[in-house]
């Protein structure tokens, strides 16, 4: 070979490797991340893009940045002011004068007060499937500029934590009169720290900042959030840097994120508790000593720490732990197999077999929970078969009245809307027994519902948390549902990433204050 | 050809109708309530039913067919009860995500594919027959949301080249796409394998040999041409399924396809939205279909005759 041949192949060669490098960089070459948007990914897609008409509580947290609460409440139950900046009750506990934060503006400048404070709480007891929360309320009636007095049925001591629940949100009323009230979604405009740009369905929602936000100008510039349906392909895009905050880690999963410097693990309490209710007018959970021994033969400690590595809580009442007014002061069991044999003896109800209905998937990891329910009751000589169904055949099937519903037990999960237990326990009031209300039991005591209309009318909190107590004595001692534990809530992300706070409701707190320290 | 495609085309109308109905019948025959899962664990009766009478569930079920069918005659797929968004706009935008990663996919799988079945005929039980019939294999029977995990995890995590999910870039479309057409490569390669080799041992091949052809021109000219016809039809039956969404491979790399689209709305009993789905995906079937058909004729000149 020439010279000029060898030195023509040299610079072809290094044409070659200089146009697969401009190549390589063209289709695998990833831009830094700009640290001030955060990426976001979560188990589905924000559903709509009107809180008023939305379906899914866990995208609250996204659909919040956009358009606020009135009041915030925290992992601990307290209840913080927000967009509502005070609350009085009146003497004889019917009405409510709610004060609105001033210098409050929607981002398309409408002013907040207190007339758009009625035309949303309107709104939302007009389309929100969770409007039951504000059932009670009779009349809303602006009385100044900031103040709105709202009148209930009867005293109703938990309102303001209602008003909590994230999905009682304000829009600009003018621009729900401008998109018309079925488009709200399509330029929803809130008072939030941030901005909708695009709700692109299935791909993801991005927000900018609003820099006029009355809570001070947002330190991120912008949020991205983007479903990632399948958990291991979450945890991935978190850990190859794609997100920087993931919703829903299996608690087996979590212990191996927190062991990466880069990573986070947060596991904020929830409000969501799981709960067998068993039915007690039909056999064989009419005797309440059938219904103890069962509690006695499940070691739900174990299953926490076993099932959940220790993430979820065991509950030791029927509420969600640390919600307002729980106490596990009447929890008398602990595990304790050889008691619940004795129990099951006394009440005559050896070989018992009875069936479990179940929905695989609903819950985070229920089916484990199930199998090992199943294992301790089989110790203690009890038969639980399993059955089975998808979600929806299992609602229309336990929504049945009581002399339809053929269901012996079936697994269930609560939450308590508004950070109180009222929330959690009222549905073992007999007015709400099924198809009503939620009672799959049909339990009945008549001190208990006399308890519940007290505590939810009385203004003095000291009598109020007495009555919440003793309505927990009676729940544990009658045991109309076998309370388990209350589910984690687990997110995962950058440890960079600061100023993020939870929300029981499982979602994130206002991100205004959220972002990167280098 | 034109009679072929206007008759096709004629026969499709009668199928997507009994689709429709059948999809109508179908959905309304799953245990559940839409009403009672949208109103979720808390709602009473009372909201329950609200929602019905909103949605018209409450209606006889002719009236509901009528008003569906009167819709999609104007090209109304009506509302999703989840979402409340009009069905059709969502569904346009679900189709085209779900085309482009089909075609990409279906590009993966033939172009591996037949090469693999073309090198494992030729080389028939050597070490590349044996090696090219245990890819196909692997490919077959790796389960989707296995192999997308590990492809995310090597391309995006380790070597950080790629997006771990998401769609808008060409670069979120290459993870999916090669793990959908790798599955498919295998099919296609047993697929040609076999027609390559019956085809290989008749006459005509022979002759063509004989005639001193090249060896490369028998097998692309005469022989591959005629083994391709079962390959088109299995070609044309994985682009069909496709183009219903690949629901695991929709889930793995978070793409926003019809097959998530589908499986959202069949968990929620949204009615407006799995029939709009169905009916999309039938009547991308009847074209595939067609295009099926008339390539075909391209391919063998003895089916454009008859």
């Amino acid at each position: 070979m020439t010279k000029k041949a060898r030195a023509l192949r040299t610079r072809m060669r290094r044409l070659v490797v200089a146009l697969a490098g401009v190549m390589l960089l063209v289709v695998v070459g990833t831009a830094p991340a700009a640290k001030d948007t955060l990426v976001i990914g979560m188990p589905t897609d924000v559903p709509i893009f009107d809180t008023h008409k939305a379906t899914g509580l866990h995208n609250g947290g996204i659909l919040n940045q956009v358009s606020e609460p009135l009041v915030r409440l925290t992992p601990d139950g307290k209840v913080i002011p927000w967009l509502v900046e005070s609350w009085q009750q009146s003497k004889d506990g019917k009405s409510w004068t709610l004060t609105t934060r001033k210098n409050v503006k929607f981002t398309d400048g409408t002013p907040f007060n207190a007339e758009a404070l009625r035309f949303n709480l309107e709104r939302f007891r007009k389309h929100s499937i969770g409007k039951a929360t504000l059932a009670m309320v009779t009349g809303l009636e602006v009385t100044g500029e900031h103040t709105l007095k709202l009148t209930t049925e009867a005293p109703f001591a938990p309102l303001i934590n209602s008003l909590g629940y994230h999905w009682i949100v304000v829009y600009s009323p003018t621009q729900v009169q401008k998109t018309g009230d079925d488009n709200v979604h399509t330029a929803p405009v809130g008072t939030g720290p941030f901005k909708l740009v695009h709700h692109k369905r299935g791909q993801e929602v991005r927000l900018e900042a609003n820099d006029q936000y009355w809570g001070g100008k947002p330190k991120l510039r912008a949020i991205v959030s983007r479903p990632y349906p399948d958990q291991g392909a979450r945890m991935l895009a978190l850990e190859s840097g794609d997100v920087d905050l993931i919703f829903h880690v299996p608690p087996q999963e979590a212990e191996r994120l927190a062991k990466n410097s880069n990573l986070l693990v947060s596991t904020p309490s929830s409000a969501r508790v799981i709960w067998i209710y068993l039915n007690v007018q039909r056999e064989p959970f009419k005797d309440k000593r059938v219904r103890q021994a069962l509690y006695y033969a499940i070691d739900r400690e174990a299953i926490v720490k076993n099932i959940f590595a220790g993430t979820a809580r065991a509950l030791h009442s029927p509420g969600p732990v640390g919600s307002n007014g729980y106490t596990d002061r009447y929890d008398v069991y602990g595990y304790n197999p050889e008691r619940a044999k004795q129990l099951l003896k006394e009440a005559g109800a050896g070989n018992l077999t009875f069936t479990l209905h179940h929905s695989p998937g609903r819950y985070l990891l229920s089916g484990q929970v199930v199998e090992a329910i199943q294992g301790y009751l089989k110790q203690v000589g009890v038969t639980m078969r399993v059955t089975d169904l998808e979600w929806g055949a299992l609602s229309q099937l336990t929504a049945q009245p009581v002399d339809k519903n053929t269901v012996q037990a079936v697994l269930f999960g609560w939450r308590s809307v508004n950070g109180d237990i009222d929330s959690a326990i009222q549905d073992f009031g007999s007015g709400f027994w099924r198809p009503k209300g939620n009672n799959g039991s049909f339990w009945k005591s008549e001190e208990y519902d006399r308890l519940l209309t007290f505590e939810q009318g009385t203004l003095e909190g000291k009598k109020r948390l007495e009555a919440l107590g003793r309505m927990q004595e009676i729940l544990m001692d009658e045991m109309p549902a076998l309370w388990l534990y209350g589910e984690p809530q687990i997110w995962a992300a950058k440890r960079t990433l600061k100023g993020v706070e939870w929300n029981p409701l499982e979602s994130i707190q206002s991100l205004h204050t959220a972002h990167f320290e280098d | 050809m034109l009679r072929l495609i206007t008759s096709r085309l004629a026969t499709g109308i009668p199928t997507l109708l009994a689709v429709s109905l059948g999809v109508f019948a179908i959905v309304r025959c799953i245990p559940g309530d839409p009403a009672r899962l949208l109103a979720g664990d808390f709602a009473t009766d009372q909201i329950v039913e609200e929602l019905r009478g909103r949605w018209h569930l409450d209606d006889p079920l002719p009236v509901q067919y009528a008003a569906y069918l009167g819709g999609v005659l104007h090209g109304d797929l009506g509302r999703s009860i989840t979402t409340s968004a009009p069905v059709l706009p969502e569904l346009a935008e679900r189709f085209a995500r779900t085309l482009e990663l089909a075609v990409a996919g279906i590009a993966v799988s033939a172009l591996i594919g037949i090469a693999a079945g073309i090198a494992s005929a030729v080389r028939r039980a050597t070490v590349v027959d044996y090696l090219a019939t245990a890819l196909a294999l692997t490919g077959i029977s790796t389960p989707i949301f296995w192999s997308g995990l590990i492809l995310i995890l090597l391309f995006s995590v380790t070597l950080e080249w790629l997006p771990a999910g998401g769609s808008g870039t060409v670069r979120h479309l290459i993870l999916p796409a090669l793990s959908l057409g790798l599955f498919g490569a295998g099919v296609l390669a047993r697929q040609t394998r076999s027609g390559l080799l019956d085809v290989l041992g008749q006459d005509f091949v022979r002759t063509a040999r004989a005639k001193g052809l090249p060896e490369r021109l028998v097998i692309v000219k005469h022989a591959l041409k005629n083994a391709l016809i079962p390959v088109v039809t299995v070609l044309g039956d994985q682009f069909g399924r496709l183009l219903g969404g690949a629901i695991l491979t929709e889930t793995v790399f978070s793409w926003p396809g019809m097959g998530r689209y589908l499986i959202e709305a069949l968990s929620q009993r949204d009615y407006p939205a799995v029939q709009g789905a169905i009916l999309v995906f039938a009547a991308a079937v009847v074209v595939v279909n067609l295009l099926v058909d008339l390539s075909y004729g391209a391919l063998d000149p003895r089916v454009r005759a008859e």
